[in-house]
């Protein structure tokens, strides 16, 4: 057969059934008559025609000779499909299955012949059938026939994922060919026997058997074996991690089989080095590789490496952030999903799914939901929970909270492996955590824990006590927070050092909801602790919390003593963070104490012995703001506003905005003013969840006191009447007087800014305050339905002009 | 910890699970002459015990073969979550390679000195080099090690879920500004 020429890619579920009959009779005759001319060869390799050969073969047929008219039909049918010509293939297939009689070697013959058809087209239910009919029907003499059909049994029961059967059957294959000593059939065997090996995680096993495929090549170096031995053994170094040479290998393989001229071997080395160029983060080189194979792909007709290379292409593109690339790639795939199997194809969908969500694609739900109808048909529940997964990450984008959960609550229902399960809980207690109350929050947070029950009670411990932190950090979750430290404590006996440390955090917790006394008792117990172990890392901790609740319960000399210890101990330890931590405490505790000069001593060498980097950035950025806090605190505004940008600088995103904040009531005091306006857009980049319209309008606040302070009272009046509905938004109400108590908070902090105005230009403040309820009394004036919604679109508009307009 | 952190990343749900359900901790040492064995696999045992995490050390997870260790070392390393660098009177090349394959990953580094080691110079330097960079202490025995390991795994596990939480916040602000626009 002569290389292929290129035609669209072929219905291959219609090749099969024309194969092997089931769509009933065929017009054979009629593509017959199309195909004669087709160029091909005969069993001595000679040039010939399709139409002469299958005319020979109904001749030998007719003559009784049913073995050699299958010899020379399965020798066409696999050179059609070597050439990427499965259509002819089927065709043979389909001719001579008429003419052999059942039972028989030819029937077995041309049995394996329409078994590599069907593994060649994704088929591998049709491939394992038609197989096994080969196997029934061929001699045990016939080694050559029969190793054959045990080395395509094998490979049609990989793909279905009996991996017993198909190693039970290649060991079988083997014993066939060491007796008939031929080599090169055996190599194969052996390297098919290591590929299970390889997948099977047995890699010791693997080298073992590869050591007996080179001991075949050293003996005859020019055969095809050579290819995929390196190319297995790429497979082991990559399994191994070793990266580098797993490359190499690849592109040897690639190497051999070009020497080889074996075009199979080829495409798959062109696939195995960009994978190993992938797995090294060389995303570019991995797509220029990846494009080559598909191209390489194409070239021969193999539709379904073409399937899976785009799958591999899409996926990568997909790492490298090109995302609308990576979805045409899928596209393809899924176009192509023809050729491999239906649980590939599904794969394919779902991966199309995913790639439509990070490119906002709209037909991400409808894709997402085909590919999970696809893993309940198929019975895949690994890949159905994924996909809600998905849709469920699709919906969390979309801000769909409750449609969000409720995909996590099917994927959790589809059952999966616990681990999955844990995940998805804790995923749900995340969401519940930004969606829903407090209280159910912390159900969640115990229904994730219970999740991890299956690995032993330190896993549920460490999954409380990540939870309590982040219960913390919210709005009034202190409470929560101890509740689920406590538990976490009372499930972490087994383990002095993880007790340790969640006992801290309740510690803390408990110092948050201002229970001093119990955090004190805690931090005792963990004293006594570190004192039994001879562990100075605990009981420089411990002396670095019981400083802080000292301090914030009142009394800080107590905390400063501790605070000292801790210093003193994070020396010992050479300890640069923890050094710089406890140094930013203890400066703190003599800012309490009013000894200014030994705060800033300490501050200072809190940013000299952090310095800074990705571990020293926020320890740096709090000394840095505690020094600016000294120097405002002196009336030096001009050097607190340039700490405190140092400071937002440094700090972490959270830290940030206070760090932003502070400069802007730096500038509100009168420092200068030039930064202002770029610093009021930080803000509002900034402050934009949890408890971002408090943020923002403490922002505006201290703007409005630079307008003050230039005496353009309407426009502050504006910022402040912006900065009140800001955060009265945050609520709903009923009344005028519930809105006034939604506003009671901000209030105070509109009395503070008038009250630094005040002292600004005389009377000042009080005028400001006078217009402040005026604009709200006009507001709040109007009975309209509507009349919040509408304050809301003002202060915006406002709230514009003020970051443009000075 | 979870799948949502931040739209804006699209489905990180697919990367974190994707990928194994543990932190994978890279422990890394000296190993000639077997000085710190013993710390070796104290510093796993630690790391495991959070329950979150798993240790690669070459002496349990290197699969035996014809392979070169400094690849497969320095392949496990960069491809880590985190590494914990066991530091005594030396810094061998390898190490301060697998040191630099993680740091480079973006994965946080744990550097613990022994008490009573004879660091050489260049060890020296490079701790210095690293305090900004990463988390670096001493320890004096066994459960002073394993404090710290647990802590600094505690302690970055707490930033990164915080991290998240403000991501998420942040583009859900960002979400509602876009909706109210």
């Amino acid at each position: 057969m002569t290389e292929a020429s290129q035609s669209p890619p072929v219905d291959p579920r219609a090749v099969i059934s024309l194969a092997d009959g089931s769509d009933g009779p065929a017009d054979l005759e009629g593509l017959l008559h199309d195909l004669r001319d087709f160029p091909a060869r005969n069993l001595a390799g000679e040039e010939s025609t399709f139409g002469t050969l299958i005319a020979e073969i109904r001749r030998m047929a007719s003559t009784g000779d049913s073995e050699m008219a299958a010899s020379v039909a399965a020798a066409v049918a696999s050179d059609a499909l070597e050439a990427g010509l499965p259509e002819l293939a089927a065709v043979v297939v389909r001719i001579a299955r008429d003419l052999v009689p059942d039972g028989t070697r030819a029937q077995a013959e041309i049995d394996n012949v329409l078994g590599m058809l069907a593994l060649r087209l994704g088929q591998a239910g049709v491939a394992l059938n038609a197989l096994q009919r080969a196997l029934g029907a061929v001699d045990t003499g016939d080694s050559e026939l029969q190793t054959g059909v045990l080395l395509n049994l094998a490979n049609a029961e990989r793909i279905l994922g009996d991996a017993d059967s198909a190693r039970s059957h290649v060991l079988s294959a083997l014993a066939v060919a060491s007796d008939t000593g031929d080599g090169r059939r055996r190599g194969q065997l052996l390297l098919t026997l290591a590929s299970m090996d390889i997948d099977a995680n047995a890699m010791a096993r693997a080298d073992e058997v590869l050591d007996e495929v080179q001991q075949i090549v050293t003996q005859d170096p020019r055969t095809q074996l050579e290819s995929s031995l390196c190319g297995n053994r790429g497979l082991i170094a990559r399994a191994n991690g070793d990266l580098v040479a797993a490359e190499g290998l690849f592109r040897k393989s690639l190497d051999a089989a070009r020497r080889a001229r074996d075009v199979t071997h080829e495409a798959v080395a062109l696939q195995d080095v960009a994978a190993s160029l992938a797995d090294q983060g060389r995303l570019g080189e991995a797509i220029r590789w990846y494009r080559r194979a598909v191209r390489f792909a194409e070239r021969s007709r193999d539709y379904a490496r073409c399937a899976t290379l785009e799958l591999s292409l899409g996926r990568t593109l997909h790492r490298a952030g090109r995302m609308a690339e990576a979805s045409q790639h899928f596209e393809r795939a899924v176009t192509l999903s023809g050729y491999v199997s239906p649980e590939e194809r599904a794969e394919m969908v779902a991966d199309l799914g995913a790639s439509y969500v990070d490119a906002a694609s709209p037909a991400a739900e409808d894709t997402l939901r085909g590919a999970f109808g696809l893993a309940q048909d198929l019975a895949l529940p690994q890949l159905a929970q994924r996909t809600a997964r998905n849709l469920a990450a699709l919906f969390v984008q979309r801000g769909e909270y409750d449609r969000a959960l409720s995909e996590i609550d099917t994927a959790t229902q589809i059952g999966g492996d616990a681990n999955s399960r844990a995940e998805l809980m804790q995923w749900r207690f995340e969401l519940v955590l930004d969606s829903g109350t407090l209280e159910e929050a912390e159900t969640a947070a115990n229904e994730a824990a219970e999740a991890r029950s299956f690995e032993g009670s330190p896993a549920q411990a460490w999954s409380l006590a990540l939870a309590g932190s982040q219960l913390l950090g919210v709005d009034g979750g202190g409470e929560s927070a101890v509740r689920i430290f406590r538990r976490a404590l009372s499930l972490a006996t087994e383990d002095p050092h993880i007790e340790f440390h969640i006992r801290n955090d309740l510690a803390i917790a408990l110092a948050h909801v201002g229970d001093f006394a119990a955090a004190r008792e805690e931090l005792l117990v963990n004293d006594r602790l570190s004192e039994r172990l001879g562990d100075r890392a605990m009981a420089q901790q411990t002396l670095f919390n019981l400083g802080e609740v000292s301090r914030r319960s009142g009394d800080p000399s107590a905390g400063l003593v501790h605070l000292e210890g801790a210093v003193a101990l994070a020396r010992v330890l050479e300890d640069a963070k923890s050094l710089g931590e406890a140094l930013n405490n203890l400066g703190q505790a003599r800012v309490d104490l009013n000894d200014m000069g030994g705060a800033e001593a300490a501050y200072a060498e809190a940013i000299r012995v952090t310095g800074t980097g990705s571990e020293a950035n926020d320890v740096t950025a709090t000394a840095l703001a505690g020094q600016a806090n000294v120097r405002f605190a002196r009336g030096d505004l001009t050097a607190a506003l340039s700490l405190y940008l140092r400071a937002a600088d440094l700090g972490s995103p959270a830290s940030d905005l206070d760090y932003v904040l502070a400069a802007l009531h730096c500038i509100a005091a009168g420092a200068p003013a030039r930064a202002w306006r770029s610093l009021l857009q930080r803000v509002i980049d900034l402050a934009q969840g949890g408890k971002n319209e408090l943020s923002a309008s403490e922002g505006l606040g201290a703007v409005a006191v630079v307008w003050v302070s230039r005496i353009k009272l309407k426009r502050a009046a504006q910022c402040h009447a912006v900065a009140l509905l800001l955060t009265g938004s945050v609520g709903r109400y009923d009344d005028t007087a519930e809105l006034q108590s939604l506003l009671a908070g901000p209030l105070v902090l509109v009395a503070r800014n008038c009250e630094a105005a005040e002292s600004k230009r005389k009377g000042a403040g009080s005028m400001l305050g006078d217009l402040i309820v005026k604009e709200i009394d006009q507001h709040l004036g109007d009975e309209r339905a509507s009349v919040f919604g509408e304050l809301i679109e003002n202060a915006r508009g406002i709230w514009r002009e003020a970051t443009t307009d000075d | 910890m979870g799948p949502v952190a931040a739209p804006t990343h699209g489905l990180l749900a697919e990367v974190l699970f994707g990928r194994p359900s543990k932190l994978k901790i890279f422990v890394s040492s000296q190993m000639r002459g077997g000085a710190l064995n013993a710390e070796r696999v104290a510093a796993a045992e630690a790391i495991e015990s959070t329950t979150f995490h798993e240790a690669w050390y070459w002496e349990r997870d290197a699969n035996a073969g014809p392979y070169c260790a400094e690849h497969v070392c320095v392949g496990h390393a960069g491809t880590s979550d985190g590494l914990v660098l066991l530091l005594a009177d030396e810094l061998t090349p390898i190490t301060r390679k697998e040191f630099e394959a993680a740091e480079a990953a973006g994965a946080p580094c744990f550097v613990l000195i022994r008490d009573g080691a004879q660091p050489s110079q260049e060890a020296l330097d490079f701790v210095r080099e690293q305090q900004g960079h990463a988390i670096t202490t001493r320890f004096g025995n066994d459960s002073e090690l394993r404090t710290r390991v647990v802590g600094a795994l505690l302690q970055n596990a707490v930033s990164a879920t915080r991290r998240d939480a403000f991501q998420r916040r942040m583009a859900r602000g960002q979400r509602r500004r876009r909706s109210d626009d």
